[in-house]
């Protein structure tokens, strides 16, 4: 049968006990093989996903670093940030490496797109990119401050209308959940690698149609034109 | 003829049967209900979404569920430190709020104070119920025919930390909790 629909989530805690077992077979079966290879593939992989290698592979679409199987591709987290998709926008910033970690590391944020949905939402989605040389633990970094408790996601994100002075907050429903990215407790973003993430918030008026971007740890991203 | 033969067959299934039983026995010892008969509930979860809008600066902040609606002003907007009389700012955040009750509220209206935790208990408790007094009396003004409900809940109920975890002041966080909050159920 074919899906009416794929959602995607790359995350490195697999969960499942057959999906270790699969893994364990995948990642015994590779390592027998091409033990060598793999060493070599995942150092390489720092300059594979830099940005210049990335413009240059802009011309083809998807396919070229094997963005359809995931599983071959070593770590889930890495991998080209959104190959398929031009950022319509890009903020960058620089920020501790992890609450332990206070080395200060660039981070880029690329917003891919914003979209209003039915039921007054508009959807965002983006990607954030470790382009510094040690991992990345987002941790509480990105949550909401202004709920009671600090979160483990993307609830921070927000959508400015400045000439109407009204700030749109991350959806979250009646248990607490953000409808957004969440578990980033387990999440580390080696660097070079970039991490897919998405966020549902409240849509401004249909009158509105362009508005800044806030996500904690970056600069707004002004004027972006919801879809 | 057919005996021999027939007790044969006989034989291997119970055999067969047997050996089934005594591998299967642990699991259905593991199955420890009574009868063997394993019932559950289907437990049916539908959360509600909360939509929340706020100025840039969150001086006002509006949470919108399917059967409620919850604004929160923030005192120092509303008030001098440690008055309850309206300072004049407040006019453009309470003239917002009456409009969002004119056009979604059905039944009474609940509006209730909070502080932060400096000063006493019993005086948090009086000055937060004078400062919703305060706001009851200008949105009554703009909305005769309205119940309201007004109560003052003093350094309860925090929405933030007054301290940091090393104990140190948090004033961000007190900030937050020096509230206002006008609360109505949505007319359908």
């Amino acid at each position: 049968m074919t899906p009416i629909a794929t959602s995607t989530r790359t995350s490195r805690p697999v969960r499942g006990r057959l999906a270790v077992v699969l893994v364990g077979v995948v990642l015994v079966a590779v390592g027998c093989s091409t033990s060598p290879e793999k060493q070599a593939r995942t150092k390489s992989s720092v300059p594979a996903t830099s940005p210049s290698s990335r413009a240059s592979g802009a011309g083809g679409t998807s396919g070229s670093s094997g963005a359809g199987s995931s599983g071959a591709t070593g770590p889930g987290v890495t991998g080209p940030p959104a190959a398929d998709v031009t950022p319509i926008a890009t903020a960058t910033g620089r920020q501790q490496a992890s609450p332990i970690d206070k080395t200060l590391i660039p981070l880029r944020l690329d917003v891919l797109s914003l979209k209003r949905l039915s039921g007054s939402t508009v959807e965002v989605r983006f990607a954030i990119t470790n382009e510094g040389d040690v991992p990345f633990s987002p941790s509480s970094l990105f949550s909401d401050t202004t709920r009671a408790e600090a979160t483990y996601d993307v609830g921070g994100i927000a959508l400015l209308d400045r000439p109407a002075d009204k700030k749109y907050l991350s959806l979250f429903s009646t248990d607490g959940l953000c409808l957004c990215t969440g578990r980033l407790q387990s999440l580390e973003i080696k660097q070079g690698a970039s991490v897919s993430m998405y966020a549902d918030i409240t849509a401004p008026p249909s009158s509105v149609s362009t508005v800044d971007l806030t996500l904690p740890g970056f600069p707004p991203v002004i004027g972006l034109t919801i879809r | 003829m057919i005996r021999p033969r027939s007790s044969v067959l006989v034989a291997v299934a119970l055999v067969l049967v047997g050996s089934v039983a005594s591998m299967s026995a642990p699991i259905a010892a593991r199955d420890a209900s009574p009868n063997g008969r394993r019932v559950v509930g289907i437990t049916r979860r539908t959360v509600e979404i909360v939509r929340r809008v706020g100025s840039i600066s969150g001086d006002i902040l509006t949470e919108q569920r399917p059967e409620q609606v919850a604004v929160t002003l923030a005192a120092d907007v509303l008030f001098a430190f440690d008055r309850a009389d309206l300072s004049p700012a407040a006019n453009t955040r309470l003239s917002e709020v009456a409009r969002q009750i004119k056009a979604l509220a059905k039944g009474p209206v609940a509006i209730v104070g909070y502080t932060d935790s400096v000063g006493t208990v019993a005086y948090n408790a009086d000055l937060s119920l004078r400062r919703a007094t305060s706001v009851r009396d200008a949105l009554a003004g703009q909305l005769p025919g309205v119940t309201f409900n007004v109560s003052g809940r003093g350094e309860a109920d925090p929405v933030a930390p007054n301290a940091n975890p090393d104990g140190s002041d948090n004033p961000d966080g007190r900030a937050r909790n020096r509230r206002v909050t006008i609360t109505f159920r949505r007319a359908r």
